[in-house]
């Protein structure tokens, strides 16, 4: 087998050097996660930092969290300490007399108009985020877990192509792996944002006034997780193939 | 495999050393070797040339067919 080019090399340190950092990103995003979480209703109850906590963003598989301390709620950017948002929500059945956003003259609207949703009352927006906290939790640490993993794995493979040694039995079982993570940590993100978006709903239900107007928001699952990790199991038998070619080769005298 | 390489016997026969026939045809010791314990899959027509002009001899010489079917399965699978 020829030895990689001192160019390739180069670029397969700079990727495993990628993944590397991304581990440790990772590792302290978790680790801040799991000790910021369990306390977060009452930093938010006594004004510490405004959080927000996002599903189905563009109608996709997503969800994430955001957190912003505050000493001074006068630095632009740290409004609201002591609030907590919710969303997307798409506002439906806008009053046919107070359209919310409509230019009568030009003959313009602008229609499913989508938002957060914002509790300012620290007392509420606690409560709020009390109710969804352990979904985004186990959401975010299972996905974020996997993600984990899967970089590991890639820094372990990239190590061994490193030393020009790509076509191992190691390596295909690692490709294996990840395609099977993947499917997986579709799976978890899916669950999660459905659970995030049950109760931020039945939150917002037992919480606003009957009638208009009328809030969704919803999570559309979507394939592309399955779809990619299977291009990693089809990867992993093309990787089967070449590791069979290459023993062939080496045992050519 | 059933396929033998009998390097190991014309070798002897020839008095020469691993190394020094390594030398000779132009192959790693390590290469060399894998063909003498019998691990190899394959062998080059140039790696076979290289042999036989050193060693003085046929292919034939070299390569034997042995068949290692139990004797109740040859006529089984026939």
């Amino acid at each position: 087998m020829n030895p990689p080019t001192s160019k390739v090399i180069t670029l397969v340190k700079v990727l495993r050097i990628g993944c590397l950092i991304g581990e440790i990103f990772g590792v302290l995003a978790l680790l801040a996660l799991l000790i910021i979480i369990p306390f977060s209703d009452k930093i938010v109850l006594q004004k510490g930092a405004r959080f927000a906590i996002y599903t189905g963003i563009n109608r996709s598989l997503n969800l994430g969290y955001g957190v912003a301390f505050t000493s001074d709620p006068t630095i632009p950017g740290s409004r609201f300490p002591g609030s907590v948002t919710f969303g997307p929500f798409r506002l439906l059945d806008e009053p046919a007399d107070k359209p919310i956003s409509s230019v009568d003259d030009h003959g313009i609207s602008i229609e499913n108009v989508e938002g957060m949703v914002v509790f300012r009352q620290p007392d509420t927006a606690a409560e709020a985020l009390s109710f969804v906290k352990w979904p985004i939790v186990s959401g975010v640490f299972l996905a974020d877990l996997t993600g984990l993993v899967i970089l590991e794995l890639f820094r372990r493979m990239l190590a061994s192509a490193e030393r020009g040694d790509v076509f191992t039995g190691e390596n295909i079982r690692y490709v294996r792996y990840v395609g099977f993570l993947t499917i997986l940590s579709g799976f978890f993100k899916l669950m999660a944002a459905g659970m995030l978006v049950h109760k931020m709903a039945a939150y917002m239900a037992s919480h606003l006034p009957a009638g208009k107007p009328v809030l969704e928001t919803t999570v559309d699952g979507n394939l592309s997780s399955v779809v990619t990790g299977l291009m990693f199991l089809v990867l992993a038998e093309v990787f089967r193939h070449g590791l069979a070619l290459k023993e062939d080769s080496s045992l050519t005298i | 495999m059933p396929i033998q390489v009998n390097l190991d016997r014309i070798m002897q026969e020839r008095n020469i050393s691993l190394t020094e026939l390594a030398a000779r045809v132009d192959l790693t010791l390590a290469n060399l070797s894998i063909l003498k314990t019998n691990k190899a899959r394959a062998i080059r027509f140039s790696t076979l040339e290289a042999l036989c002009r050193e060693l003085g001899c046929q292919p034939g010489d070299l390569l034997q067919h042995a068949d290692e079917r139990p004797a109740d399965s040859k006529g089984a699978s026939a």
